[in-house]
């Protein structure tokens, strides 16, 4: 071996013996100072995620798992996925929580909507007209057609012909 | 008359003497090293790479258990290091040892020592 490898090992060892004497003083002083005390929870930690992860290995392989969800440790879906059924509170159906609401929620939506303006119309009204009147929805038919795209909310009169007359 | 020696102190060091007591190779180099600021980015470098690689963790591992099984006041710094050394050493992978090993060399050739 030439002199300069022998004072590059030479140093490599210096440099070496150094971070072992660094890693082993802060081992020490961890493990006095009692810092150390998540160390269990911390296996425990890596025994349960290496489990999970075996768990997941195998389901895969299995393909006993969604290939769109993939279960993480805490027993989470992801993307989340709300399994969850519930009873809407307006029309009272059951419904999945993971559903989109459009249909219900916009009824209800428009239900609000149309409640408002009716009531703003029916303001309007009593100032101009004394005489006219106005009959507030009730059912699910204006609920639909105004589901079908009245994002403005117009109220109006339903004719029993079920036709829809803007005021 | 004799003069009595009052003091009791060591005879006077030749000058011969000194003129043996050189700075090594070795230790000009560590001057050098110490002086230009190598030293401490080797140190820097070789300490990252072992982190990355896990070394570090492995080392704690072998500590933890030592201290597990030894008992937290039985134990000494100097205990862990004689512990961690020899396995720490041959745990070292040859692409950090062969990384260190050629930026010391390219240091030595550029301080032409």
């Amino acid at each position: 071996m030439s002199a300069h490898s022998q004072l590059s090992s030479h140093f490599f060892e210096d440099l070496l013996d150094s971070i072992i004497v660094d890693v082993a003083s802060e081992c020490h002083r961890v493990a006095r100072l009692g810092l150390d005390r998540n160390f269990e929870e911390e296996e425990e930690e890596l025994r349960l995620s290496a489990q999970a992860r075996a768990r997941v290995a195998d389901s895969s392989n299995n393909g006993e798992t969604n290939s769109k969800y993939v279960v993480d440790i805490f027993g989470q879906t992801h993307p989340a996925v709300a399994n969850e059924i519930f009873e809407c509170m307006n029309c009272g159906r059951s419904i999945v929580a993971g559903r989109c609401f459009c249909s219900s929620l916009q009824g209800r939506k428009a239900r609000l909507k149309v409640t408002r303006s009716a009531t703003a119309a029916q303001n309007r009204y009593t100032r101009g007209s004394p005489g006219s009147s106005y009959s507030s929805y009730s059912n699910s038919t204006g609920m639909n057609r105004l589901s079908n795209g009245a994002s403005s909310g117009v109220a109006g009169e339903e004719y029993s012909n079920g036709s829809f007359e803007e005021l | 008359m004799s003069l009595r020696n009052s003091v009791n102190r060591p005879p006077t060091p030749d000058a011969v003497e000194d003129q043996e007591k050189e700075p090594t190779l070795q230790e000009i180099i560590n001057i050098k090293m110490i002086e230009s600021g190598e030293k401490e980015k080797l140190m820097e470098l070789l300490r990252e790479r072992l982190v990355e690689c896990g070394w570090k963790d492995e080392m704690k591992a072998l500590c933890r258990a030592y201290i597990k099984k030894k008992g937290t006041n039985n134990v000494t710094v100097d205990d862990l290091v004689h512990v961690i050394t020899p396995k720490g050493r041959a745990s070292i992978p040859d692409s950090i040892k062969t990384e260190l090993l050629l930026r010391i060399r390219a240091f030595l050739a550029s301080a032409a020592l």
